[in-house]
């Protein structure tokens, strides 16, 4: 049998046994081990002080759906916090996850996760992955050590002669484009044309709308720089089309 | 590549499945020999357990502080859905006890909606021994003892047949709240610490509920286990058919008039639905007045429970919007951990838990909840919680050391708590409280202001302070509650300036106070207005106690020498003013003391308002009293009721007393001066007896009726009465030194004038209307001598406006036994 004869062979055989171990879904380790175009993936697991992670192992899905069975899955990582796992090429969507229990199911109080699945492209015959794994606890910590707080605006949503206005809310748009659903909108105003609205650090527009979403019943009335919590943004409205 | 901590993903393991502290039995069971209670055990709809004779049930203290939405306690429960038969006999009886002896260490057997059938049984240390909130309970040949209650039973739609059964030596016997049925044979139900029967029962208001419709029939969209990427909107018919999934970087959009249903996945046979909305993201359902959005259970026949919650995680980069929304048939309906959330003008009900949310920032503005089995459940968040409704749920509110604004909020007719704040700085004020079986209860609180809620009805204590330090309970009105009106236990709150009254054992019960009571008006309650129960001395100084001996009210170390001693001196000898809290008056209330109405008040519809003898009603400047539902002002002929202005006794220096279709009202051995109207009555069925109406713009003015008036007196008013198509008997009354006695508007033929004394009113005792076309009858009064015509305008003087008919008239003046100026 000449060699590119053998290579097709063994193409379609890994092929059809990919297909398989798609179908059947769940656990199999190093299971394209014998694939022509296969490659490894590699990395580390370590944890949020940087120490390495043992007994982790890394989870590779076809798609970004996560909370089902992996189509592949790694040797749990060494004292190094080290694994490789070799699978076919393709584009894969990948996890690490240390269990206390069972491999498989829901994570459990305790059990520690790298949060939203990596996006792996997986061509070339070699590729790293490195995670950070974290329990709930840890994740919010550093969420919230990281994470910046939104900013508050406050003010009143008025007409021209400055009488609040109500049946309206106000928007918060990084762009003037009014095309799509606004960036940030507060709840409807109250009867004295109150309203609260909470964006991140940045520029915006401000207005007011009728309806929601705004469409054409909506007005611009500054552009704001926000930086700190702001109060007293009276939004003036020119034109309100009940909604 | 670089590392990553991408959090949020496993967020969701805090929220799937429906992790609960309890476990549900899911195939009939037999309990025999010795059973052990670790956690919660419900038995579900359609399971039976049966505990075979001798067996001994030994139940453990929960050392949790929470309670999952499918169980009704804090303490460890035994929850029956199903049906539970307990087979104990005359020499192998059945035994329930705490597995550590103590007593109310373990919440008891509670029925809610399943049968229990109990034989040759003990139950023992139970918060209620049998707890039945709904379904039905048959017990013989049984002992309740040593819990805190042996047997209650809640509403109409709980029954209890008991036989030949012992219940002593519970604090109290037998609870029956809200008319339940109960048969009852042979039963000694006797040493009972605190009552061995306590029944109550009170008023359901049936507030308009926010009930939102959809006319969508048309189903869009089906979504199973799916994970969005970017900005998604939905509009139309959804339904979710498994977890959806809103990851960090994506929004999901709700559209007004959508209506998003989630169909029933129970993998671990517990009864609760697991499909749901994981949102880490954001969520903007938005909805409008006109077009809501529904979030329900697509099941044809909906539970409490058929689908998980909309879950946001993890989301506080801003505001989640839940707006105009109807959530119903969940376990949760909003869940929230770690995010920014508003729910406003929305409807929550019919869920297990309506919200719970922890560590976060809330506001909840304009919202309904109603027939949860718990309303709201919250921790270690932020929270601004005005303006809402929260009705018949099983459980209230229960705030657990949040930053907490909560106000104008109406707590009513919720089975169990009303509103439980432990911890945190809360500040609760104007809400009414009424009508639950527990109002208010402080718990551990070192910071906090409770002042200006009107607290009443309750079943039990209307405010139970256990714990709380460093607190303010003032300027409320703490009335008619069923055992205390307030209820302290190690606290050291300060309790100024409230009305305490009329509530059905203490006032103020204190097992042990380091505080102070000061200032208030306490007086009236059933038992005692202040007893105490522990050995402590009570700081209770410049309080007014009614009328009646402060000593005779007060329970302390001169009645048993064990007790601490109520440290009463100085006594107040007029009451202090209350300002009434609320904008309305929107439950049933008895008004003594003195009573400051600050801005316009309304009486709602429905709604009875009693002033009691001896009461003072002063006015703000400009202020009133809108009566649509009823008011019975009765003082008494040495004890009148005042309605006058707060500081100053010119004319007109407050605004009217308006009654709208206030049928069934009285006014009797009232004064009333200082108004610009006193009375102004719309088609109102109403009795003014004994009455001084002095010094007013104007006195009374009526329209439609029936009016009597009978043994009052108009003086010094500009126009003493006016009608305008009024039906009204005027009699035995005085008429006089007004500038116009009564002046008739219109159809005066609706009105019978007689045996009044009309005199010295300066321009006319009678002057008639330009457009009165009518004949008026004022036979036999006395005009004060001469001829009557000349006090009187009528055809006399402008042809065709009527005329009064004044003939036969007296020659003297009726002796009329004047009441109360």
């Amino acid at each position: 049998m000449k060699k590119h004869q053998q290579q097709r062979i063994l193409q379609v055989f890994c092929t059809a046994l990919f297909v398989i171990l798609l179908t059947v879904g769940a656990g199999v380790q190093n299971s394209a081990a014998v694939a022509e175009e296969t490659s490894v993936l590699k990395g580390m697991v370590s944890d949020v002080e940087d120490r390495a992670v043992e007994g982790a192992m890394v989870y590779v899905y076809t798609s970004p759906e996560v909370r089902r069975a992996a189509e592949f899955i790694s040797a749990p990582t060494n004292k190094d916090g080290v694994y490789s796992l070799v699978m076919p090429q393709g584009q894969y969507w990948v996890v690490a996850r240390l269990k206390k229990a069972e491999d498989f199911g829901p994570l459990m109080p305790g059990d520690k996760h790298s949060g939203d699945p990596e996006e792996l492209e997986l061509e070339s015959d070699e590729a790293e992955m490195n995670f950070v794994v974290a329990d709930l606890k840890e994740a919010i910590r550093m969420k919230r050590e990281t994470m910046e707080r939104p900013f508050k605006i406050t003010g009143r949503i008025i007409d021209e002669d400055g009488k609040p206005v109500t049946d309206v809310y106000v928007f918060a748009n990084r762009s003037e484009d009014m095309a799509r659903i606004p960036d940030y909108v507060s709840s409807w105003v109250s009867e004295k044309g109150v309203y609260t609205l909470y964006v991140p650090s940045g520029e915006y527009h401000l207005g007011g709308a009728s309806r929601f979403p705004p469409g054409d019943a909506y007005t611009l009335s500054k552009q704001l720089l926000v930086k700190i919590d702001k109060t007293d943004v009276d939004i003036v409205v020119k034109r309100v089309v009940k909604k | 590549m670089s590392r990553h901590v991408v959090i949020g993903v496993f967020l969701i393991v805090l929220f799937l499945p429906s992790l609960s502290s309890g476990k549900a039995v899911t195939s009939d069971t037999v309990w025999s020999g010795d059973v052990h209670i670790e956690e919660n055990t419900l038995i579900p709809a359609g399971r039976t357990v049966t505990i075979t004779p001798g067996t001994t049930v030994k139940v453990s203290p929960s050392e949790n502080t929470k309670t999952d939405p499918e169980f009704l306690s804090f303490r460890t429960e035994i929850t029956v859905r199903g049906k539970l038969i307990v087979n104990g006999s005359q020499g192998s009886p059945v035994r329930f006890v705490s597995a550590n002896g103590e007593r109310s260490s373990w919440a008891g057997i509670i029925v809610d909606g399943g049968s229990t059938v109990i034989q040759h049984t003990e139950i023992e240390d139970a918060e209620t021994g049998i707890d039945v909130v709904k379904g039905s309970l048959d017990i013989r040949n049984s002992l309740l003892a040593k819990n805190r209650y042996g047997l209650v039973l809640t509403g109409a739609d709980s029954s209890a047949h008991v036989m030949s059964t012992v219940i002593k030596e519970n604090d109290y016997g037998i609870v029956l709240l809200n008319s339940p049925e109960l048969e009852s044979k042979n039963n000694t139900v006797k040493n009972n610490r605190k009552k061995d029967i306590h029944s109550s029962a009170v008023k359901d208001y049936s507030p308009k509920l926010k009930d939102f419709k959809s006319g969508i029939k048309q189903k869009n969209t089906i979504y199973n286990d799916e994970v969005f990427l970017g900005t998604v909107v939905w509009q139309g018919r959804v339904e979710v058919r498994g977890a959806v999934r809103v990851p960090g970087n994506a929004r999901l959009v709700i559209l007004p008039g959508t209506v998003v249903e989630f169909s029933k996945k129970d993998t671990n046979n517990d009864g609760i639905g697991e499909n749901g909305l994981f949102i880490q993201g954001g969520i903007i359902a938005k909805g409008t007045k006109d077009e809501p959005i529904i979030f329900r259970s697509a099941e044809k026949q909906k539970g409490t429970h058929d689908w998980d919650s909309v879950n946001i995680l993890n989301s506080d980069r801003s505001q989640n919007l839940i707006e105009y929304c109807q959530i119903e048939n969940a376990y949760r309906g909003l869940h929230f951990h770690f995010a920014n959330v508003a729910v406003v003008e929305t409807v929550i009900r019919n869920n297990a838990r309506g919200i719970q949310f922890q560590e976060s920032i809330v506001e909840i503005r304009n919202s309904h909840f109603y027939n949860n089995k718990s309303a709201l459940w919250a921790r270690d968040s932020e929270i601004m919680f005005m303006d809402n409704l929260i009705y018949q749920n099983y459980s209230g509110i229960n705030m657990f050391r949040n930053t907490l604004t909560l106000e104008r909020n109406s707590i009513i007719n919720n089975s169990r708590g009303g509103l439980r704040v432990r911890e945190g700085i809360p500040v609760v004020t104007k809400n009414l409280i009424d009508g639950n079986r527990y109002g208010l209860l402080i718990v551990d609180a070192v910071y906090g202001t409770f002042s200006g809620n009107v607290i009443s009805s309750n079943h039990e204590s209307g405010i139970s302070l256990r714990g709380p330090v460093n607190i303010e309970v003032h300027g409320n009105v703490v009335q008619g509650n069923g055992l205390n009106g307030i209820r302290i236990q190690d606290s050291s709150a300060v309790i100024r300036g409230n009305l305490i009254s009329g509530n059905g054992e203490r006032g103020i019960g204190v097992l042990s106070f380091s505080g102070v009571i000061k200032e208030n008006n306490i007086l009236n309650n059933g038992l005692y207005n202040l007893g105490i129960d522990g050995v402590h001395d009570v700081a209770a100084p410049a309080n007014w106690w009614g009328e009646e001996d402060p000593a005779i009210t007060v329970y302390d170390k001169n009645d048993d020498f064990s007790k601490g001693r109520a440290d009463i001196l100085p006594v107040r000898e007029k009451p202090v003013i209350l300002t009434w809290p609320l904008t309305n008056v929107q439950a049933d209330s008895k008004w003594q003391g003195i009573i400051n109405i600050k801005e316009n008040l309304t009486v709602n519809r429905g709604i009875d308002l009693a002033i009691l003898p001896g009461t003072s009603v002063l006015f703000s400047e400009g202020a009133g009293l809108v009566v649509k539902g009823r008011i019975s002002a009765r003082g008494e002929k040495k004890a009148p009721v005042r309605f006058a202005a707060l500081n100053n006794d010119s004319v007109g220096m407050w605004d009217e007393i308006r009654l709208e279709y206030a049928d069934g009202s009285v006014f009797s051995d009232c004064i009333i001066k200082n108004a610009t109207w006193a009375l102004h009555v719309h088609f109102t069925d109403l009795k003014v007896e004994n009455c001084s109406i002095l010094k007013n713009y104007g006195g009374m003015r009526f329209r439609s009726g029936p009016v009597e008036i009978r043994n009052s007196i108009f003086q010094g008013n500009e126009i003493g009465l006016r009608t305008n198509m009024g039906i009204g008997l005027l009699t035995d009354s005085l008429i006089e030194k007004n500038r116009i006695g009564i002046f008739v508007r219109e159809k005066g033929s609706l009105l019978k004038i007689r045996r009044n004394n009309l005199v010295g009113n300066s321009d006319y005792n009678i002057r008639v209307g330009d457009f009165n076309d009518e004949n008026i009858d004022a036979r036999e009064n006395w005009w004060g001598g001469g001829d009557p015509g000349e006090t009187i305008f009528d055809e006399r003087y402008e042809p065709g406006i009527g005329k009064v008919n004044f003939i036969p008239y007296e020659e003297k003046a009726f002796a009329i036994e004047l009441p109360a100026q």
